[in-house]
């Protein structure tokens, strides 16, 4: 038996699922407007008081700047030794991810498609790597850097960040390359392709993708990587910016204009990363995490 | 294809496990020797106390103090920021207009570095020029205006604040893509039987998505024992010690105090309840060497 309804009941029935639809809807926006502003006020906030002097901050902190003060930029790069860091994270940023692209997808290669003895051992090694803090080893590594001449040196802390970076990069680039048809390569091997040259003719630039992800992930976290960074380096002139903003904040306390600028100076790049990027990174920071593969 | 290949494999693998070996597994392991010493950090004179340090670790008070504030902030992300980026994901996972933008504005604050969003919030509390107190002076609530990082009472709930604002978008994406494994029908299903939103998540989504769950208190733990930027940038772990976790404890012990003998101590407690989160990780990840 099918229930029936009249004409005006119809009509009701359609007024409340439309009345329901528009209340979700709303519900939907307004939550998601709200949380939004959350995030992003800080940094607009920020952003408008970066173009301001001390003056105008204190007397009009909600308005748009009367003049942009692009000299707080200025002041932040040159005075407050933004510059330079910038540059010397640009350095270490770039040298570490493209160690860490090619020797994680080397590593990668072995765990995902060669048998020997001692696979599994490694491949927890690895594993366990992704979790245990980096604070941990902070005092043995000083140590070490210090035996080898490394403390206060860019290479001291390329090192380290690639180390600790390759677990998770590692992980990554196995898991896709464990997704690749082994046909591949039996097809490449007929072919007359030899063993060594299956990985650099094949199985790396069909990688690429997970590469790239590992790639871009490792320049936001390098990019970003403090501990490290506040214990390893000791001169101003090595300092990578996250160290430099740390020093900077110190001597600027009073200068909000010339602080908010760096701190803008620092966020930009990964910030930009991020947009072009945002579906990679948001996927590669889950990956280690969400699935049984 | 079971063959053994092992001069090719050790081949690739070599500069991994080298730079892995020198720079990770050795200094995690020798922590544990320092570990047995009373040692200034600099000097080479090391002192041979057995597990003294741990002795007068486990009744620091100091050091206590820091476990609790750590296990509070992974406790506080567990109530709170899980079940608010299961609420986003919901939400974000709908096929409405918009929502490609509201998900890259959630996750935002994680690709920023944490001292960048440790200044910037140091401001927002700032007691005369931040953001805060000047808002709740507008909307008329000049009686909630408060030093926020300066006082004792409230420190520590404003830095749990701000690492909300930072993590609760890294729990939303993996929420968005284990809400995706889960089959349409069962929502169809669930929607014929005149289940609400409310009662979906409650009787369907939670139950199936238990192992994502699992796996996320976990890293609320081990995120908790790493975290060290926005507290250290923050406020140092002040005022007294009110803000104390035990990475910034450990920094100050073997860096401002030079302890390091009692700093490795605390490494290697760290490092132990690390080992046991990812044996427990594992185990629900059901991840195996196996392909």
């Amino acid at each position: 038996m099918s229930i029936c309804f009249n004409r005006k009941e119809k009509r009701q029935l359609n007024d409340y699922f439309l009345w329901k639809r528009k209340r979700n809807t709303f519900f939907h926006y307004s939550f998601l407007s709200f949380y939004a502003i959350i995030i992003i006020f800080p940094i607009f906030w920020v952003l408008v008081n970066s173009l301001k002097d001390n003056q105008e901050i204190f007397q009009n902190p909600w308005a748009l700047p009367n003049i942009y003060r692009w000299s707080n930029y200025i002041k932040a790069w040159y005075e407050g030794n933004i510059g330079s860091a910038f540059f010397n994270s640009v350095i270490v940023t770039i040298i570490s991810v493209v160690i860490v692209g090619l020797v994680a997808s080397m590593a990668a290669y072995s765990l995902s498609r060669l048998q020997f003895a001692g696979k599994k051992t490694i491949f927890y090694l690895f594993l366990g790597g992704m979790y245990v803090a980096p604070v941990t080893s902070l005092i043995p590594l000083l140590k070490l850097l210090r035996n080898l001449n490394l403390v206060n040196t860019h290479w001291g802390l390329i090192f380290p960040y690639v180390a600790f970076a390759l677990p998770l990069s590692i992980f990554i680039i196995r898991s896709y390359m464990l997704g690749i048809p082994k046909t591949v390569e039996e097809a490449a091997i007929v072919d007359g392709v030899a063993p060594f040259q299956l990985f650099w003719k094949i199985m790396f630039p069909l990688s690429l993708p997970s590469v790239y992800t590992v790639v871009i992930l490792q320049i936001v976290y390098i990019w970003n990587e403090f501990l490290f960074a506040l214990v390893f380096l000791r001169t101003s002139n090595k300092f990578t910016l996250p160290r430099a903003l740390q020093v900077f904040q110190g001597s600027f306390i009073t200068e909000f204009g010339p602080l908010n600028a760096a701190v803008l100076l620092a966020a930009i790049p990964t910030i930009i990363i991020y947009i072009i990027f945002s579906e990679r990174i948001r996927n590669g920071m889950a990956i280690g995490f969400s699935s049984n593969e | 294809m079971r063959k053994k290949n092992n001069v090719v494999a050790y081949f690739f693998l070599f500069p991994a496990l080298i730079m892995f070996a020198l720079f990770f597994i050795y200094p995690n392991l020798e922590v544990i020797y320092l570990s047995l010493f009373k040692w200034a950090g600099i000097s080479p004179k090391k002192t041979f106390i057995g597990f003294y340090n741990f002795q007068v670790l486990f009744s620091d008070l100091d050091f206590l103090k820091a476990v609790f504030n750590t296990l509070m902030i992974a406790f506080q992300s567990m109530v709170v920021q899980v079940p608010m980026a299961l609420i986003l994901a919901i939400l974000l996972n709908k096929k409405m207009k918009g929502n490609g933008t509201f998900s890259t504005i959630v996750f935002l604050p994680m690709v920023i570095s944490l001292v960048a969003v440790g200044i910037i919030w140091r401001w927002l509390y700032d007691p005369e020029y931040g953001a805060i107190n000047l808002i709740l002076g507008k909307i008329g609530l000049q009686g909630l205006q408060h030093a926020w990082l300066g006082d004792v009472n409230t420190a520590f709930l404003s830095v749990l604040a701000t690492i909300n604002w930072v993590y609760i978008g890294f729990y939303t994406v993996i929420f968005m893509s284990a809400l995706k494994g889960i089959s349409p029908e069962i929502f169809e299903a669930a929607k014929v039987d005149g289940f609400n939103e409310f009662q979906t998540t409650l009787r369907i989504r939670i139950p199936m998505l238990k192992e994502t769950i699992g796996v996320m208190f976990i890293m609320c733990i081990s995120g908790s024992f790493k975290s060290f930027d926005l507290i250290w940038v923050m406020t140092g772990g002040g005022p007294v010690n009110s803000t104390e976790i035990v990475t910034t404890y450990l920094y100050r012990m073997a860096f401002r105090r030079m302890e390091s003998g009692y700093a490795s101590a605390i490494s290697v407690t760290i490092f132990l309840i690390c080992l046991v989160l990812i044996a427990l990780q594992l185990k629900l990840m059901k991840i195996t060497a196996q392909e």
